[in-house]
């Protein structure tokens, strides 16, 4: 029963996402059937100052960008635990909040220590 | 089964996709007059009139424009993905539509009450990255390389801070489900303390909506146009009708957040008699009207700007604040 | 207004952890902090803190106690294992120092991370529910995987420490799946409960011994038992020398004192299961450790090749399954880390100039440039051989002892065959020094003060552990005892 209902509550949300998919899928597939398609190899060729691409773009790229992502994981798994934490914490009371507080004193000293060897610094 | 239930349940059914359909024609309206919006503002600002040709004040300019995209023709670069190239704006612009689904517009006028709204709308709005992702990586495109992955480090970035305020939010309000945060009770102290957190977010939302002055992933300047620089016709204008739809959701989920969704502002009971889709509707229009006038009067950041402030401000303050909000309601014992 | 039994939160037998963990970070902010400054103090800092945190394992990790709601016990088993952790780790530290100097990545880092993984060493030895472990075990390995990459000047070190993070994480899927099976087929993670579920479910269930199976599997990964030890001699050999004398020595101890737990507690009653598995582990693991280290120029493969064989041993003692046999491990671990102390003092004074050299027959005419040396190397040799009447040999003996004392006569027989083969290559080691004749000398005078004392105290310990081996056996024999309560 207890399952049921949680899934009665999805039903519309499903029949959304099919039906967002379905509107923005035909609109791209009707302007491609409806406009008059003239592709020439020039046209067709990415966007570049005026030559021809010199090589492949996925090359490497700048390390911070991995960086960020990273602390992105990090950080946004914290919040994932905050999430839970912050509905229960009338519960769960001071230890529930002291065990949190530990673990974010952990991830602040990660993140000072990021900061201090320059990860958030760009240029 | 008999006959009464199936009416039943066909009734149910049709109603749930009249409310679908409600819901899609009516952000798409708002897109489409969201952008006449935006070119009156900033026309007004700089002392120009804006469009006026196509219809009365130009009132017909979006369609006329949504008419023309149309009916372009779709360069497909010969170097990108295709699949992907063209999966990525459609994605885009459903996520920005299926959002909707759990935003309470009135009392009980929701698509889907589900007891983790928030979490709901928190994850879908996370997931606009890989449309920016898959944008950029299939294009196969130095501009659109490079405007994808700052774009997405810099949404990442605001995810963040968005998200620790979030935490903020639902500590005060001590529900994960979107009706029950506007109908909790907060009293004067609350809104104070939370007021901060409010500019905090209309910031992020910015950033996160890739809008002026963190529109650096477009940055005509450097990289004209970032990730959409591949895109043409019908493909570019998923990408405008999804960010002008993010805008528009962003700013109702701040209103849900902070500013009451569909009651009255400031607690005045005798304006009960006015709907509460009007109210929503105004204070939604109050925050789309920040993101405009901020695009009219501030200047681009630079990209080590944004990531300062996302990453040396706005996440420690945040996460400060996520620490005090928990600390004060459980010293004051005024947990939800 | 907790509605959770946490009231009974007692941090008491944690304190050593804690501590050394709240140290770990202290030192990364002051490091990150001072900079240069902090650089030549925080070494000492580190040995500072592993000293007291020796002192408060030996008052309060002792006494019986299960904290954290069943996650962690503390024992007399658990308290000797983590006092020799904390001498094997402040040995690498002494060893260390001189050498990431001369290496030039003498960065604070890398106390932060030894440190670190003593943390998780010591919550390995006092896991007693298999979540507590595998969190125990992921912060050990992932301290160690970024140490195997120290020296970010090195495409070696980059490749050693590549190596094994994409097999330690291949090994920590296999203990996660074996764990899971574990937990779907009896309910729990709790040791105490698959104990108590293990002796009522007669026969059990196929998955959970498949599970073990895969658990045995993944920690034989750390603990470089073949036939799991392909990564062992890459690694040994491409990562700093710091950083292999911290992986010879102390965490294989770790994963075998946890493996011992683990077999021992809530596996107790799956002996005739596990046995062969630890058997077919020791002969494997004797025949590499024993045929592969001949073909090896290079001392610190070789030496890889000599740890993958003394854990062949060391689980012959394992598979004795009687408290004899515990003895004997852990009698033969301490002796084998102290020997492996002495030894990596000799391999990091084997410079010349100024660069680090690694292979064998640089040793040659050792006897005549530098005889102290060559003659402790020589002495740790025949120790590493089994040869009396050093140290070596009693480790060996015991276990051989415990193998017959179980009845597994012909594995003890193996034992003795295999490390006669062993011997071949630690005298070879030996002939180099005495008898070739040397082209280029090595540089004079390489070791600090540290370095000399480490390899003066291993040299002691081998020579005089014949004098009062009671001494040593006795406290194996308390922390033995511990795991078997009332039996």
């Amino acid at each position: 029963m207890f399952n049921e209902t949680i899934l009665i509550e999805y039903l519309p949300i499903l029949i959304f996402i099919v039906l967002a998919l379905g509107i923005s899928g035909a609109a791209v597939i009707g302007s491609l059937l409806v406009a008059k398609q003239k592709p020439d190899p020039d046209k067709n060729a990415a966007y570049e100052c005026g030559f021809d691409a010199f090589s492949d773009t996925r090359g490497k790229f700048d390390v911070r960008f991995y960086l960020v992502t990273l602390l992105f994981i990090i950080f946004d798994l914290e919040i994932a635990f905050l999430f839970p934490w912050a509905i229960s914490l009338k519960d769960i009371g001071m230890f529930g909040f002291w065990s949190m507080m530990a673990f974010l004193g952990v991830l602040t000293v990660g993140f000072i220590y990021e900061w201090k060897k320059g990860a958030l610094d760009w240029e | 089964m008999s006959i009464d239930r199936e009416i039943e349940m066909f009734l149910a059914f049709a109603w749930m996709l009249g409310h679908i359909i409600v819901l899609i024609v009516g952000v798409l309206l708002g897109v489409a007059y969201l952008t006449y919006a935006e070119r009156k503002v900033l026309g007004a600002m700089q002392r120009r009139q804006g469009p006026m040709t196509v219809g009365p004040w130009g009132l017909l300019q979006p369609i006329a424009d949504g008419v023309k995209l149309f009916s372009k023709e779709t360069i497909i670069p010969s170097q990108a993905n295709k699949i992907v190239f063209l999966l990525a704006p459609v994605i885009l612009f459903a996520l920005a539509l299926v959002a909707w689904a759990v935003i309470p517009v009135d009392k009980d006028w929701v698509l889907a009450n589900i007891n983790v709204g928030i979490l709901y709308l928190f994850a879908i709005s996370s997931l606009g990255v890989y449309g920016i992702i898959m944008a950029g990586w299939a294009s196969n495109s130095r501009y659109a390389f490079l405007g994808g992955l700052r774009s997405a480090s810099q949404m990442v970035s605001y995810e963040v801070s968005m998200g620790l305020i979030i935490v903020c939010v639902i500590l005060c309000t001590g529900s994960l489900n979107l009706q029950e945060i506007v109908l909790a009770p907060r009293p004067i102290w609350m809104q104070i303390w939370l007021f901060p957190m409010f500019i905090v977010f209309l910031i992020s939302i910015l950033a996160e909506c890739n809008r002026a002055p963190f529109d650096l992933p477009e940055g005509e300047s450097e990289i004209t146009g970032g990730f959409m620089v591949e895109y043409s016709a019908m493909t570019f204008a998923l990408f405008f009708l999804g960010e002008y739809a993010n805008m528009i959701l962003m700013s109702a989920m701040a209103t849900t957040l902070f500013l009451g969704g569909w009651l009255p502002p400031f607690g005045m009971w005798f304006l009960d008699f006015v709907p509460g889709i009007v109210w929503f509707g105004l204070k939604t229009c109050a925050i789309l009207f920040f993101f405009l006038w901020a695009r009219a009067t501030l200047p681009r950041f630079r990209y080590d700007q944004l990531m300062r402030l996302g990453w040396k401000i706005f996440l420690p303050l945040t996460l400060l604040w996520v620490v005090g909000t928990a600390g004060l309601l459980l010293a004051f014992d005024a947990l939800p | 207004m907790s509605e959770f039994g946490f009231l009974d939160f007692n941090l008491v037998p944690l304190l050593p952890e804690v501590f050394l963990a709240l140290s770990a970070m202290g030192f990364l902010l002051i490091g990150v902090s001072f900079g240069d400054e902090a650089r030549r103090v925080i070494p000492w800092y580190a040995l500072l803190a592993l000293l007291m945190t020796g002192v408060l394992v030996s008052q309060v990790s002792f006494d019986d106690a299960i904290v954290l709601g069943g996650m962690f016990k503390a024992d007399a088993y658990s308290g000797f294992v983590k006092l020799l952790i904390i001498g094997g780790v402040m040995a690498t530290l002494g060893l260390s120092m001189r050498y990431l100097e001369q290496e030039h990545i003498d960065q604070m880092e890398f106390y932060v991370l030894v440190l670190l993984a003593s943390v998780g060493m010591m919550f390995m030895v006092s896991a007693v529910n298999l979540l507590s472990l595998y969190m125990a075990l992921e912060l050990q390995s992932l301290s160690l995987y970024v140490l195997a990459a120290f020296n970010r000047q090195s495409p070696r070190a980059a490749e050693a420490g590549v190596k094994y993070f994409a097999l330690g994480g291949l090994a920590s899927g296999m203990m996660l799946f074996g764990i899971s099976l574990i937990y779907g087929f009896t309910g729990s993670l709790d040791f105490g409960t698959l104990t108590a579920s293990m002796m009522v479910m007669q026969p059990v269930p196929f998955a959970v011994i498949f599970g073990l199976v895969f658990l045995l599997a993944g920690l034989a990964f750390k603990l470089s038992a073949a036939p799991f030890h392909m990564w062992t001699p890459d690694v040994y050999e491409g990562a700093p020398t710091a950083v292999t004398a911290l992986f010879a020595m102390v965490p294989k101890l770790a994963a075998l004192a946890l493996l011992m737990r683990i077999l021992f507690e809530p596996f107790a009653y799956l002996v005739p299961q596990w046995e062969q598995i630890i058997i077919f582990l020791a002969v494997m693991s004797m025949i590499v450790g024993a045929f592969g280290a001949i073909a090896q120029s290079n001392i610190k493969r070789l030496i890889a090749y000599s740890s993958i064989g003394h854990i062949g041993y060391a689980l012959i003692g394992v598979a004795a399954a009687s408290e004899g046999g515990i003895n004997a491990v852990l009698l033969h671990m301490l002796i084998y880390m102290a020997m492996t102390a002495g030894t990596f003092a000799v391999i990091m004074a084997m410079r010349r100039g100024g660069r680090s050299v690694e292979r064998i027959d640089d040793l040659a005419g050792l006897s005549r440039s530098q005889p102290i040396l060559a003659y402790a190397l020589g002495i740790l040799m025949f120790s590493m051989a089994g040869v009396p009447p050093f140290a070596g040999f009693f480790g060996k003996l015991m276990i051989f002892q415990a193998a017959i004392g179980a009845e597994l006569y012909a594995l003890a027989i193996f034992g003795v065959v295999a490390s006669v083969v062993a011997a071949y290559y630690y005298l070879r080691i030996v002939k180099v020094m005495f008898f070739d004749e040397a082209v280029l000398m090595l540089d004079l005078n390489v070791l600090s003060g540290p370095q000399r004392f480490i390899l003066a105290c291993s040299v002691a310990f081998v020579l005089f552990f014949i004098l009062s081996p009671s001494a040593f056996i006795d406290s194996t024999q308390l922390a033995a005892a511990a795991l078997f309560p009332g039996r």
